[in-house]
């Protein structure tokens, strides 16, 4: 039986991915659990693996292609099986490099004598003006776009090329609605701007990760009720622990960040608010204290989590921190690595920011945003005297975290970084 | 205007065109003595005696030929079935005879006859009298075939169907003759054969339906159609199937672009499936969406009450079809 090896969810949020390289070419053989392509998702690249031994029969898209979680991407079976059948069952993808004609479905190993099935299952490259992301939207089929008759007739009217919308209707059919909302939206490519511009302006790929970006944050924006509040923290015992453990061992790379997810996590262990996560109907407390940190990479941001922080010391939070930010940056983390965290940290300290207000990471239902640690007046036993000190803002969703809690939970965590030697309680 | 049942409308047809011509005569099983199996030639042998409302014996395909054979010869009959699934035995009479005619003779011959009765189910009378035939003979050239909706429409257009040149089929619904509602009280009100009527006039969403679902089905949705949903209804009622007034149905389907046809009778190679063809045939650019078709499950009637309500098209089954039609869901 010839099977059809579809692109499969590899993170909880994907919802597209871009085969970044085939591990197997047509013609190889597979067994169950092997590598068949790597696949950029939203994280990560990760690999697929084939569910079935067998023959790589056909391979229907390219390297650089980007198509939605469950698209065909290969066929597998036995060699010289009948593989017309699922070919024109399966939309096939966008591909972003047209394909010679020449590269027919192998109908070699079959005398067939007329060219029956065939041409439904060519992938067609899409017109010109099409943009991938609107192409796995309106249904398109082997270069057909789906559209109601209607639909079809008030684009050709308007001039709107249909394959640059995405459908509203049934197996993203464009319906009239769809054609109403391009032409109620301003026409970006057709409108030039009344500026004279100087040099040309850059329109650049979206990359998957920032897509993800994009969409999660404008939901946790949009749907999750911020608020925020400041603390400030006397930071001198704090460097001065610092400064003991490198004293003891050179090569320590302990900082205040690895303090900061230390206190974090064992004041979330005593309010289990923070541990709290809006559920819809429910609200659901987390046992235990993973922290979630912001990882700056090329392109974009990473979260991986650190489990169970508040059992660990600083020596190894940060070297499993160190771990988990090389990953981020060769894009190797897991979907494991990137969830079940109760609270991110966002620090901005090194590049001498003072202050700032973070979005939450949903679930999560606070994030801490750490400014720098900077020489500040301040007022001791009623006379002004030099200080290190650094701010705090928590931003909390208020669903879960009202202001009395969140800022409880605040005050202890500010006492346990002013006095470090409470951490080891 | 005067608010009577159908089976008053429809004796009043009879009553006024048997009293302004009298080559109109009635023939049918029980018409006479017993005022009809339902009641709607009552007090008509009373009135016009027994050479115009005449008894028949169990044969229909007996009294059908006769009928037609009088209407070739001048007369103008109206021939009444106790329910269409009997006229299934004179299929061969209207078929071969009634709708040929005028054809093979070279015009020489006509058949002014009116063929009606009851169509559809009734309520628990099982498969064979329970049948909606209206296809079997809007698929023939040669007839015309109407089915009412409304007393009024009833009674104006069996008025129009007595007086038409040609056969009509004149269908009727047993689960209608009690349904109350206006009829104009116009001294002589005749309504146009092939032509169709907005039985409600909306902006979203055509519904075609005819005979008994109008009143059964698509007229109970519209409030909770119009009301909780917010989509305006319109309703066109052909009325006549064939000729069947589509410039009317396009007309409608041109503004909504979208359409729900609801019929009684099953669903393959039925009325609906021509109307629905045709609509999108000739009306391609006008609809946003798939037309949503609701007719008889595929299967013959049950006798249990609860079974023939799931087979016939309900009133939630119509509000779930517009909904889909507008993509709501």
């Amino acid at each position: 039986m010839a099977s059809a090896v579809n692109l499969l969810q590899l993170s909880p949020t994907m919802t597209e991915g871009t085969l970044v390289k085939w591990l197997v070419k047509e013609g190889d053989a597979v067994t169950s659990g092997q590598a068949i392509a790597e696949i950029e998702t939203d994280k990560a690249v990760m690999e697929q693996e084939s569910f079935e031994d067998g023959t790589v029969l056909k391979i229907l898209v390219n390297a650089g292609a980007r198509m939605p979680v469950g698209s065909l991407m290969m066929v597998t079976g036995e060699k010289g099986e009948d593989i017309a059948s699922i070919l024109a069952s399966a939309s096939a993808p966008a591909a972003p490099e047209p394909e010679p004609a020449k590269k027919e479905a192998p109908a070699a190993a079959k005398p067939a004598p007329a060219p029956a099935a065939a041409p439904a299952a060519k992938p067609v490259a899409p017109p010109p003006a099409a943009s991938p992301a609107a192409k796995a939207a309106n249904g398109a089929s082997g270069g057909r776009v789906a559209a109601s008759p209607l639909a079809r007739k008030m684009a050709q009217d308007a001039g709107i090329e249909l394959s640059d919308l995405a459908g509203s209707g049934p197996s993203g059919r464009i319906v009239k609605s769809d054609i109403e909302a391009a032409l109620a939206a301003p026409r970006a490519a057709a409108s030039s701007p009344s500026w004279v511009v100087s040099g040309e302006v850059e329109e650049l790929p979206v990359s998957g990760m920032r897509q993800t970006i994009a969409r999660r944050l404008i939901e946790s924006k949009t749907t999750v009720p911020h608020f925020q509040l400041t603390v400030e923290v006397r930071g001198e015992r704090l460097l001065e622990a610092v400064a003991q453990i490198k004293e003891l061992d050179a090569d320590a790379k302990v900082t205040v960040t690895h303090f900061l997810i230390k206190a974090m996590a064992s004041a979330a262990m005593r309010h289990r608010a923070i541990r709290s996560q809006w559920a819809g109907n429910t609200m659901r407390v987390l046992p235990s204290a993973h922290i979630t940190v912001a990882v700056a990479i090329e392109d974009g941001l990473v979260t991986p989590v650190i489990r169970d922080a508040h059992t660990k010391g600083v020596m190894q939070l940060s070297a499993e921190l160190r771990d988990l930010a090389k990953r981020a940056r060769d894009r190797k983390l897991t979907m494991e690595d990137m969830s079940g965290g109760v609270q991110t940290l966002s620090n901005l300290g090194m590049f001498g920011i003072h202050q700032f207000a973070a979005i939450i990471n949903p679930p999560e239902s606070s994030i801490l945003a750490v400014g720098a640690m900077e020489d500040r007046p301040v007022v001791e036993k009623g006379a002004v005297v030099p200080g290190k000190v650094f701010t705090l803002t928590m931003s909390c969703d208020h669903r879960v975290i009202d202001g009395a809690v969140g800022a409880q939970y605040l005050g202890d965590l500010k006492r346990s970084l002013e006095n470090p030697a409470l951490m080891m309680l | 205007m005067a608010v009577i049942t159908f089976r008053e409308a429809l004796n009043q047809a009879l009553m006024e065109e048997m009293e302004r011509d009298d080559q109109v005569f009635l023939m049918g099983e029980e018409v006479g003595q017993y005022h009809g199996a339902y009641k709607v030639s009552q007090g008509l042998m009373d009135k016009f005696g027994e050479h115009r409302v005449i008894d028949s014996p169990i044969t229909e395909n007996s009294f059908v030929g006769l009928g037609i054979g009088a209407a070739n010869v001048g007369m103008r009959p109206v021939i009444e079935v106790m329910t269409f699934n009997f006229a299934i035995l004179s299929l061969d009479q209207m078929v071969n005879n009634a709708a040929k005619l005028r054809y093979m003779s070279g015009g020489q011959f006509s058949c002014p006859m009116v063929l009606r009765g009851p169509n559809g189910a009734g309520g628990s009378l099982a498969a064979q009298h329970s049948q909606a035939l209206e296809q079997q003979y809007v698929h023939i050239p040669g007839l015309k075939v109407i089915m009412p909706s409304t007393p009024g429409d009833a009674k104006g257009l069996l008025k129009a169907a007595i007086r038409d040149p040609d056969p009509v089929v004149f269908m009727e619904s047993e689960k209608l003759y009690n349904y109350k509602d206006e009829v104009p009280e116009d001294e002589d009100y005749v309504l146009p054969i092939g032509k169709a009527h907005v039985k409600h006039a909306g902006t979203d969403v055509t519904i075609v339906t005819y005979g008994r679902m109008w009143t059964h089905a698509v007229k109970p949705a519209l409030e909770r159609l119009e009301g909780e949903e917010g989509i305006s209804v319109e309703v066109i009622d052909p009325r006549t199937l064939r000729p069947l007034d589509l410039d009317a149905i396009l007309k409608s389907v041109a503004k909504t672009h979208r359409m729900v046809l609801v019929e009684e009778s099953w669903p393959q190679a039925s009325v609906g499936a021509w109307i629905c063809e045709q609509v999108y045939a000739k009306g391609f650019d006008l609809l946003d969406a798939p037309i949503e078709r609701l007719s008889h499950l595929d299967v013959p009637m049950p006798y249990a009450r609860n079974l023939e309500d799931e087979i016939i098209p309900s009133p939630e089954d119509v509000v779930e079809a517009v909904k889909k039609v507008c993509y709501k869901r």
